[in-house]
């Protein structure tokens, strides 16, 4: 999948990485479509439409390779880009925190960090709208709408 | 009559007290975030398609319709009071709404487009009525070669109108055509694209690619502190437009109301190119040509109605061929399916409360837009002073909370984290997320229907262009590629720098 790095380099760079990622995943996908059984013309199989998309994808990426784009059209990576990392990183413990003990505490704990640390509203604020967040939501999705989430470490039950 | 019947129906849909109040809550909350920068009409209907899973079908896609066009009204409001376009479409308003406020002619601005966008949206409603029951009769005939056609003209207009460029564009549609392969094959049912991943045996899921593509791709794209900067702020000033503004704008509602609703029946229309047409088209038949960019109420009125009209009549394609023609409506034809619902040519008969019911519920929207819009100008700008964190904060936890609510599935929670960090790359590489999204959808209606056409031919692709609607559409999207390009290469050898420099300036947001 499109995965470009990001760098400080010219702008023409990340208008390659996607050719070369397009590039890549187009040979990725004709490989695989070949593995499939791509049936004949008048009886096509399941790696006949998959062919199809792949060889597109290569033909664009080619497209893409050999035109420059306009200042507009992308962003540079500058310092405050690598917020991306926590945020991401604190999305993924979210979600394994989840499972294991419901939406209460872990739902709190991410908005909490997600207003304090990342959108930097100060410390009393961020406890307690993180909790009225998580409150509402928790009554929003459980009692009115009857989710199942896992069972919570603070409320118990399901 | 057997319409007005039908539609006196639907407005008994749209009276009814929980259609009623979601009508309010839609385009109230459409407004709110077509306000605030960054949450565009997408997110919000990405962020809400869990919860209307639970509301009965018609009520569901009323209220979603409601973001949908009240978004364009709330983007009107910063457009010219701040010359920041809240969603893409109001880009071209903030060129002489901008200007306009700066005369102190805020109110006038934002009232006349307003009663632009209304007229323009009863134009399309009426429209509607006329010509999508009998589109639908004719389409109950299409079979699969029309469906590729349609699909595949409805992309390349999709990625080829987009405010960026075209290769890049194609590009994304191409990644949503790949990713809509993961699972099971349609036909055989054998596994295909899942690396040995079971939960990806049934495919990915439409909602938390939505989810992660447009709400989590925001924000973290939001977080390196571009929105929040502190504007001047215009002041409103009389609201209603004299007699004189609308007598001036009278034109160029009407031509926008009609463009608008052409614009919006094509495949891959409504939004930012019926806006976009309707400033270019207003220029051109103006007498004083340059007083446009200098706060022309005419630049302002014409965009946006067209825009509003080309929202309405959008849902056309989709409540009639069951082919949504841009990103957002992906998202409505994505919550249409979670119902249960497969929007196609059936659709008016079979649902005739989800198809007369959202028509009647746009008539009320309307309504309800104009009478909320012009008193809370000032409310909603207000809203411009919640912080970004905040916001931030607040979507990603609901967006989390509400994937996992869709299928009580937590694997569908690390799709939504792995297409957040797809989105955001995008939206750093310059590639949009919304072709992606549409090629998503209509990726597997093309894979069956390609392979139900070449059964049908006996393997012979000439079945594509013999049969005369999926010909005809195949040809009309080969000219609408081919005759601007020709016409670009003609201008480029006259030498007109001057008129491509201000084309370039309208054209580039």
């Amino acid at each position: 999948m499109a995965e470009p790095a990001g760098t400080e380099r010219p702008k023409w760079t990340s208008n390659r990485l996607v050719g070369v990622v397009c590039l890549l995943s187009g040979a990725a996908v004709i490989l695989h479509s070949t593995a499939l059984s791509l049936g004949s013309w008048a009886e096509p199989g399941p790696g006949m439409w998959p062919l199809v998309i792949g060889v597109a994808l290569v033909v664009a990426s080619v497209a893409t390779l050999t035109r420059r784009l306009e200042d507009t059209e992308q962003e540079r990576f500058c310092p405050r880009s690598l917020l991306v990392v926590p945020a991401l990183l604190s999305l993924y413990v979210f979600i394994w925190a989840f499972s294991l003990f419901g939406l209460t505490l872990p739902g709190f704990l991410l908005a909490f960090f997600w207003l304090n640390v990342l959108g930097r509203q100060g410390r009393w604020i961020s406890v307690a709208l993180a909790a009225v967040a998580t409150a509402v939501f928790y009554v929003l999705f459980v009692p009115v709408l009857g989710v199942p989430f896992p069972a919570d470490i603070l409320l118990g039950g399901r | 009559m057997d319409v007005l019947g039908s539609l006196l129906d639907g407005f008994s849909v749209a009276f009814a007290p929980a259609n009623l109040l979601y009508v309010v809550i839609g385009v109230s909350l459409g407004m709110i975030i077509g306000v605030l920068p960054g949450l565009g009409p997408a997110a919000t209907i990405a962020l809400l398609l869990p919860i209307t899973f639970g509301l009965d079908s018609a009520t569901a896609i009323i209220m979603l319709a409601g973001i949908y066009y009240g978004a364009y009204y709330g983007g009107t409001i910063t457009s010219v009071l701040l010359r920041l376009p809240g969603e893409a479409a109001s880009v071209v308003t903030a060129i002489d709404g901008y200007e306009m406020a700066r005369q102190g002619r805020a109110g006038a601005a934002l009232g006349i487009s307003a009663i632009g966008s209304f007229i323009g949206g009863l134009v399309a409603v009426v429209g509607m009525v006329l010509i999508a029951p009998p589109l639908a009769d004719i389409a109950v005939g299409f079979g699969p070669p029309e469906y590729v056609a349609l699909a595949a003209v409805g992309l390349l207009l999709v990625t080829y109108l987009g405010t960026r460029s075209f290769s890049m564009s194609i590009v994304s549609a191409l990644l949503g055509l790949f990713l809509a392969l993961v699972g099971t094959d349609p036909i055989t049912g054998g596994a295909r694209f899942t690396l040995g991943i079971e939960d990806l045996r049934d495919g990915l899921n439409f909602v938390p690619i939505a989810m992660g593509l447009f709400g989590i791709g925001e924000v973290l794209f939001n977080l390196e502190g571009r929105a929040g900067k502190e504007v001047d702020r215009a002041k409103v000033g009389r609201i209603l437009p004299t007699r004189a503004d609308l007598r001036t704008s009278s034109g160029a509602i009407t031509r926008g109301s009609l463009l608008g609703f052409l614009i919006g029946v094509l495949p891959g229309g409504g939004g930012v190119v019926s806006s976009l047409t309707s400033y270019g088209l207003e220029k051109r038949v103006s007498k004083h040509p340059d007083t446009f960019g200098r706060g022309a109420i005419q630049g302002v009125a014409g965009p946006e109605t067209a825009n509003n009209a080309s929202s309405t009549s959008a849902f056309i394609p989709l409540l009639t061929l069951g082919l949504p023609s841009n990103g957002v409506l992906a998202l409505i034809f994505g919550a249409l399916l979670l119902q249960g619902v497969t929007p196609g040519p059936e659709l008016i008969s079979s649902h005739p409360d989800i198809f007369w019911g959202v028509i009647a519920s746009m008539v009320l929207g309307n309504v309800v837009l104009l009478v909320l819009n012009l008193p809370l100008v000032g409310v909603f700008v207000q809203l411009l002073k919640v912080p970004v964190g905040v916001l931030a904060a607040l979507t990603v936890l609901i967006t989390m909370i509400g994937v996992f609510s869709v299928r009580n599935n937590v694997f569908d929670m690390y799709v939504v984290l792995a297409f957040g960090a797809l989105g955001y790359l995008m939206r750093k590489s310059g590639l949009e997320p919304g072709p992606l999204v549409l090629a998503f959808v209509l990726g597997p209606i093309m894979e069956t229907s390609f392979r139900q056409a070449m059964l049908i031919s006996n393997g012979d692709p000439a079945i594509f262009v013999t049969r005369p609607v999926s010909g005809t559409l195949l040809g009309l999207a080969a000219l609408a590629l081919l005759v601007p390009l020709l016409g670009k290469s003609v201008r480029g050898r006259r030498k007109a720098g001057e008129q491509s420099s201000s084309r370039g300036k309208a054209g580039r947001p």
